[in-house]
């Protein structure tokens, strides 16, 4: 499947970049879910085997939270803070830990190798981490206040009018993806209108994890590269370039942040 | 509408004085709006968090508000004879009960058109309005007694959200003016998959016919495609 290689190329660039720079947090958005299904390979294209750490332990890879079996005890007390939410979040966390190397001979790290610890921590999301993801968390909050009130004093829920805090809510969807600072749009294909710079479009990004990120795309003219092995013609998939990632950053860093003031 | 107070600046007035030119020009562009018959405008005047602005600002911005909501309210005649029906979204409670008053007063007097809709954003927050719908949704399904969530769906709470409660379309063009590019909160739910954004440089003060004209050309270039297959 050509979009899945390509989209694979650019996310082990941007991750060997972010790891670079000690950028710990990495989301990418697979919006048609084209490597979600991949998570072997991505694994082995953004934590190359001999960064595995030295104990031998397994690297940690968290699947999509799922519906745990009913619970049929009544003797759970409903906690905010210690209740677990069985909502299906639809994102997949990945990450693995560098660990340091023997570099005591060195003064400067060489190219590629950083020395110091960084741990990258990668997260999947696709159009199924936003919308769908809200009404999946909203079922699971029902679920808990049915089996909350239903406990306490054997009345009805509706006898309790239900209300939902923000922070509540939120903590429920930013467990299974946390908001990114900042997203870099990149068109693995191209543009596809006859023009260089046509609107944005998010294509089900998390409505609630984009609420204050900067964002900011990438230009045509920042030198990105075609796969060497794909004749060159309109709508052949463009990696992002490291000119491109910088520029990304570089505006970023420009960006002003007054959070309402 | 961002872009209030840099604009002020570049003039050497104060940051506040931005707000009453941004307040004209809203009604200058609601005009274009209604020109070009676009049938929903939303605008988002005030955020939550602007509440963290210092308080002379914030008084500054509420008085404003109140008085243009009177002057809506007052000029009846004129929303009637494009159709427009106000509507503010978001926290009211968290207003003055003059301003408050004025908003219901505006509300009232053009609940019955239905031709163009201007959405009034003040206060409000997309976590919020999220946040709003969700709890709307459960305490339904709660009282209807459908307690195997098959009623919340993405649909139910979209039809929840308080745009969808005052009539809005889905949205097609989200515009930020002032350069700054995020969402800071607004519409997140109702932008994020379809909608075109655009993010443009100009100051809200100044965003006019030339800045509206290739946003709305490249809406229908998109629409043209979309029809060509």
């Amino acid at each position: 499947m050509p979009a899945e290689t390509e989209f694979l190329q650019c996310l082990q660039r941007v991750a060997a970049w972010c790891r670079l720079l000690g950028i710990q947090t990495l989301t990418v958005f697979d919006s048609r879910g084209v490597i979600y299904g991949c998570s072997d390979d991505v694994y082995r294209l953004v934590f190359p085997e001999n960064e595995t750490s030295e104990d031998g332990s397994e690297p940690e890879v968290e699947c999509p939270l799922t519906p745990p079996p009913s619970d049929s005890s009544g003797s759970r007390t409903p906690s905010p803070e210690h209740a677990t939410f069985p909502a299906d979040l639809n994102a997949l966390h990945l990450s693995g830990l560098r660990k340091r190397r023997n570099v005591g001979v060195r003064r400067q790290p060489s190219k590629g190798v950083s020395s110091a610890s960084s741990k990258l921590t990668l997260y999947i999301a696709s159009s199924a981490s936003g919308k769908p993801a809200i009404a999946s968390a909203s079922r699971s909050l029902l679920q808990r206040c049915v089996g909350g009130a239903s406990m306490l004093d054997g009345s009805m829920p509706s006898k309790f009018p239900y209300k939902l805090k923000i922070s509540e809510l939120g903590k429920v969807l930013e467990s299974g993806l946390p908001p990114p600072d900042f997203i870099i749009i990149h068109d693995i294909h191209g543009m596809k209108m006859p023009y260089l710079h046509p609107p944005i479009e998010f294509h089900g990004f998390p409505p609630w994890q984009i609420n204050i990120a900067e964002f900011h795309r990438t230009d045509p003219d920042d030198g990105h590269e075609r796969d060497p092995t794909r004749s060159e013609s309109p709508g052949t998939p463009q990696l992002i370039s490291e000119t491109a990632f910088r520029r990304a950053l570089d505006e970023y860093s420009r960006a002003e942040f007054r959070l309402g003031r | 509408m961002d872009g209030n107070r840099r604009y002020a600046r570049r003039l050497g007035k104060q940051g506040k004085e931005g707000h009453l030119h941004g307040l004209k020009n809203l009604l200058r562009v609601l005009e274009l709006c209604l020109r070009l018959r676009i049938h929903c405008v939303t605008v988002y005047a005030f955020a939550i968090e602007n509440f963290n602005r210092p308080k002379e600002e914030v008084d500054t911005i509420m008085d404003l508000a109140e008085e243009r909501l009177v002057e809506i309210a007052q000029r009846g005649e004129l929303l009637d004879k494009h159709g427009v029906r106000v509507n503010v979204l978001g926290r009211r409670e968290l207003l003055s009960k003059s301003t408050q008053a004025a908003i219901e007063k505006a509300e009232k007097m053009t609940r019955h058109n239905n031709a163009t809709i201007l959405n009034i954003c003040a206060p409000y927050a997309s976590q919020d309005e999220i946040t709003t719908a969700v709890e709307s949704v459960i305490r339904e399904a709660i009282d209807t007694g459908n307690l195997d969530g098959s009623t919340i769906t993405q649909d139910s709470i979209d039809s929840h959200l308080s745009t969808s409660l005052a009539g809005s379309p889905p949205l097609d063009i989200f515009v930020r003016t002032g350069g700054d590019k995020r969402l800071s909160g607004f519409l997140t739910w109702q932008c994020c998959e379809h909608t075109q954004i655009h993010m443009v440089d100009t100051p809200w003060p100044e965003f006019g016919l030339f800045d509206l004209v290739p946003i709305i050309l490249e809406y229908q270039l998109k629409v043209w495609y979309e029809k060509r297959g």
